[in-house]
């Protein structure tokens, strides 16, 4: 029998001792939840829309499923050290294929974000968020660097390369995720209020600035704008969709396989997922899932004051944020509080990119709220 | 939430920490009242969101109405019809079309190369439609999606892309209920047949789960087509047409006339199938008219059934007109006998005897010259005749009059009904329609007992309808021969109309049936040596009766109505 005590000094019984089980159980929980809905709501698309057998895209999604759960694991397997160590090469990796998402990047519906693969289509923003939040929090907690708004200023240029290539593609509602982080991440570092204003003013002209010069490509988000406010013009079609759904579903759902939604709205199974988990499973399950999120990113942020170390706490906080942040876009856009964004919900979001940026993200996250026991 | 434990850090002036920084690694960069503002900020969100949940989850609708892709402009609803049975013979699908909305296109030719790509779409014409958006807004890229393009129309997610919801008319039985049903335009509206006369209450009706119900019988109407089918082939004729009604009610069973068309298909009006024989054709139709005269002369008192008209001639004149018999014969009949063997002259006698003004006014009150009363918009109203001096006795025996075939039916239900006047419906009606009176009672079963014996088998006389006579169901009945009258020129062409009365059962008539053969042929390789009607319509109507009989029997349609009448 495999012994877990204090005794036993093996790799595996350490990281199972040092490891925020709770937080792997719920971790755990989503990932199985995911390949349950994507079952539900991908299978009739996968027949209909590409006209193969039944279970494709549940296969698939199994398939990263699993990947990024492994990977997940192996992450957090690692000492936070190496964290520490090797994100730089991550994020120059990270960069790297954002880069040349502009030059051989693929162009769906208006915007080219997306790498091809030779088997799947890669979206390397959700692979860069993570690696930039960990370089932001580098510089800010290198003390070498100098004062802490000489630090501030290193990563602010840093946002700004990321900006430039994100609204490039463009990709306007990623910036602003990113952006949003990066102020969480100096406003708790104590930056002055004044200062904080201050660029908060800059990076709001700079892209609005780029928006009104670059009018053309930043056409969509325009009618975005236009039909959140006025839902008669325009194509709102999969929000005024996802929100009839989620009325169908009512509280307690339609029941499992009942649900339309997915039938009637182009890719409803990656933004709009929680919308087609409402209609099916009713708000009880939404707000499960919320609950379930919301936990870990309470537990996960909360942690930051067992570290002494300013990188792991500030990581902590903007990991933790980021994946929150993202799922409540999602959530808000799904219930039309926010325009349509093109924000995943992590893990439950079918697509490859989106599962293994989760899986980073935890499991950077379960490798630095990992205890320090030996 | 977290106590802010170092009081120096203070909201506004908060670099005072970072200068304790430098000196110690280890103090924290965070400041906990920041968090705190973060955390707060975050709950305001948790609660919108779940305050957002909630209301959704109560505002809980079925409302069906899911998609706005779909136009329902042009959507318009009619209700399905169905036979006496309860039997579909009309009801409408929903259909969707693949509308382009031109001005809500970004980028056309991009869209209609995506669409191209589709191999649901691959056969649009691009460069057609790329003409068409000039001038249009809205583009029909294809008609009536299948499920397959439906699904992929819906998924495109495309913005300019509509789907046209509209109900398309099926007539599942085609052929066999053209002339009643009619025909719908492309606007959904009924424009001939009940479809138009009924149109304001099949179309748009606020509950779209009722029927409209009409008096037809399914089983019966193909019978009786199918045997109609069979005698154009075997008479070589031009057309035929049929009617079955209820001699009490009106109720007309089946109505049939051939050539027919199948309503599923839209064509040009003008093709002489959609001339429905019964209703809209006027014909002089020949010896059936000598029981209107007898009857009227035995309502008058003028004749009895015995009297006996002596020495009748072969020929007889009226001005320089020559009237002739069947045959050459000189010979002493009866009244029954006059109409039993169809004699003309013996009719005109009796016509002289009633006058000009008293049948004038006894055809007038049966009813042939009135506008059919069946809810259907192609009938007519027969011509008013112009009574000269020899009309009273052509009229007589049907000749220089005419009528349409469904009036003849409703003056010879009057005829054998007792006496009351008859207006043929499609509509089961509630109440009785037997309240105007034409002729006596007794009038009446003395026409029943003479018409019995134009088909008895077994009368001396050898009536002209004896090919009718199927045992078991005592016929009663009067053929009628007519020649046609020529289209340009005066006088007539030797071309035939063909007409049988049938009734049964003698004892209570019931069920009227008229067979109408347009321009029979002889034909001595298939045993028919002439052209009257009692070579044709009569066996005609006889295999019929032998079909329809059971299954009407076995319906009972005259029994049912009575016992609503008893209640």
């Amino acid at each position: 029998m495999f012994e877990l005590g204090r005794t036993n000094t093996d790799k595996l019984a350490l990281w199972w001792r040092n490891i925020d089980r709770v937080l792997l159980f719920l971790i755990l929980s989503l990932v199985i939840l995911s390949i349950f809905f994507a079952y539900s709501s991908t299978a009739t698309i996968a027949s209909e829309k590409l006209n193969r057998e039944d279970n494709l895209i549940l296969f698939k999604h199994i398939f990263f499923s699993s990947v990024s759960f492994f990977l997940l694991i192996f992450i957090s397997f690692l000492s936070p050290r190496y964290i520490e160590k090797y994100c730089l090469l991550g994020f120059v990796i990270a960069s790297i294929l954002l880069i040349s998402v502009l030059l051989l990047g693929v162009e769906v519906k208006g915007s080219k974000r997306w790498l091809n693969l030779l088997f799947f289509r890669f979206q390397p923003v959700e692979f860069y968020k993570p690696f930039f939040i960990l370089i932001c929090c580098m510089i800010m907690s290198n003390l070498q660097l100098g004062h802490i708004k000489i630090r501030i200023f290193y990563s602010f240029f840093l946002l700004i390369f990321s900006l430039i290539l994100l609204l490039k593609q463009p990709d306007v509602g990623q910036s602003l995720l990113i952006t949003a982080i990066w102020f969480i991440l100096i406003f708790v570092s104590g930056v002055s209020i004044e200062l904080l204003i201050s660029l908060f003013i800059f990076i709001v002209i700079s892209i609005c600035s780029s928006i009104f010069l670059f009018k053309d490509k930043f056409l969509y988000i325009f009618q975005r704008l236009g039909t959140f406010f006025d839902a008669t013009k325009g194509d709102n079609l999969q929000n005024q969709k996802a929100l009839l759904a989620i009325k169908q579903g009512g509280l307690m759902g339609r029941g499992l396989g009942e649900g339309i939604l997915k039938d009637q709205v182009p890719e409803a199974h990656t933004d709009f997922v929680l919308a087609v988990i409402g209609e099916e499973f009713g708000i009880i399950m939404i707000i499960l899932i919320f609950g379930i999120i919301s936990y870990l990113f309470f537990k996960i942020f909360l942690h930051f004051d067992n570290e002494n170390d300013n990188f792991k706490k500030l990581s902590l906080i903007g990991l933790s944020s980021l994946f929150y942040l993202q799922s409540i876009i999602n959530i808000g856009v799904t219930l039309s509080i926010l325009p349509n964004k093109g924000m995943t919900f992590p893990f439950l979001s079918y697509g490859g990119s989106s599962m293994i940026g989760s899986s980073i993200i935890f499991g950077i996250l379960l490798c630095l709220s990992k205890k320090k026991y030996l | 939430m977290i106590k802010d434990k170092n009081k120096k850090n203070n909201f506004y002036y908060s670099n005072d920490s970072n200068k304790n920084e430098s000196a110690f690694s280890d103090v924290s960069l965070i400041l906990k009242n920041r968090i705190n503002i973060v955390l707060k900020s975050f709950l305001i969100i948790i609660s919108i969101i779940l305050v957002r949940l909630l209301y959704l989850g109560f505002s809980h609708t079925n409302e069906i109405n899911f998609d706005n892709f779909i136009s329902e402009k042009d959507y318009n609803t009619r209700l399905n019809i169905v036979d006496r049975s309860n039997l579909l013979i009309a009801t409408s699908v929903d259909v969707y079309d693949l509308v382009l909305k031109v001005d809500k296109a970004r980028n056309l030719s991009e869209l209609l190369a995506k669409l191209k790509k589709e191999k649901e779409f691959k056969n649009i014409n691009v460069e057609e439609i790329k003409k068409e958006s000039l001038l249009k807004k809205r583009i029909v890229l294809k008609k009536k999606l299948d499920p397959e393009e439906y699904k992929k129309a819906v998924l495109l997610g495309e913005p300019s892309l509509e789907l046209n919801k509209r109900q398309v008319r099926i007539y599942p039985q085609r052929n066999l209920f053209s002339h009643v049903l009619g025909q719908i335009d492309d606007d959904y509206k009924g424009i001939s047949g009940i479809e138009s006369y009924f149109n304001s209450k099949i179309l748009n009706t606020t509950d779209p789960s009722s029927t409209f119900q009409i008096t037809l019988d399914s089983v019966i109407q193909s019978q009786i087509r199918q045997e109609l089918l069979e005698a154009i082939n075997t008479y070589s004729s031009k057309g035929a047409a049929a009617l079955l009604m209820n001699v009490n009610s009106g109720e007309i069973i089946s109505l049939v006339s051939l050539p027919d068309f199948d309503p599923n298909r839209r064509e040009s009006l003008n093709d002489n199938k959609f001339f429905n024989k019964i209703t809209l054709g006027t014909y002089e139709l020949g010896s059936v008219f000598k029981s209107f005269v007898i009857a009227d002369a035995l309502e008058l008192k003028l004749v009895d059934e015995n009297t006996i008209f002596e020495n009748l001639q072969s020929k007889t004149y009226c001005g320089n007109k020559v009237f002739h018999e069947h045959d050459k014969k000189i010979k002493n009949l009866t009244t029954s006998e006059i109409l039993i063997k169809s004699s003309n002259v013996g009719a005109m006698l009796i016509g002289e005897k009633v006058n000009k003004e008293r049948y004038k006014n006894f055809l007038t009150k049966i009813g042939l010259f009135d506008l059919p009363s069946v809810e259907i918009p192609e009938k007519t109203k027969p011509l008013n005749v112009n009574w000269s001096e020899c009309t009273l006795d052509t009229a007589s025996y049907g000749h220089g009059i005419s009528t349409t075939p469904i009036q003849l039916a409703s003056a010879y239900a009057t005829l054998v009904n007792g006496g009351y006047k008859i207006y043929p419906t499609l509509i089961k009606k509630k109440n009785s329609h037997k309240q105007e009176r034409i002729i006596s009672s007794d009038t009446s079963s003395r026409m029943i007992k003479m018409l019995r014996r134009v088909v008895d088998k077994t009368d001396p006389a050898e009536g002209t309808g004896r090919k009718a006579d199927i045992s078991g169901y005592s016929v009663i009945g009067k053929t009628g021969t007519a020649d046609k009258p020529a289209k340009d020129t005066k006088g007539y062409t030797h071309q035939y109309i063909s007409v049988f009365v049938a009734i049964y059962p003698e004892e209570k008539p019931e069920n009227l049936l008229l067979i109408m053969i347009d321009e029979p042929k002889s034909s001595i390789t298939k045993g028919i040596y002439r052209t009257e009607s009692a070579w044709n319509a009569v066996p005609v109507a006889g295999s019929i009766i032998k079909k329809i009989g059971p299954i009407l029997a076995e319906k009972n349609y005259n029994i049912a109505f009575n016992v609503k009448q008893d209640k």
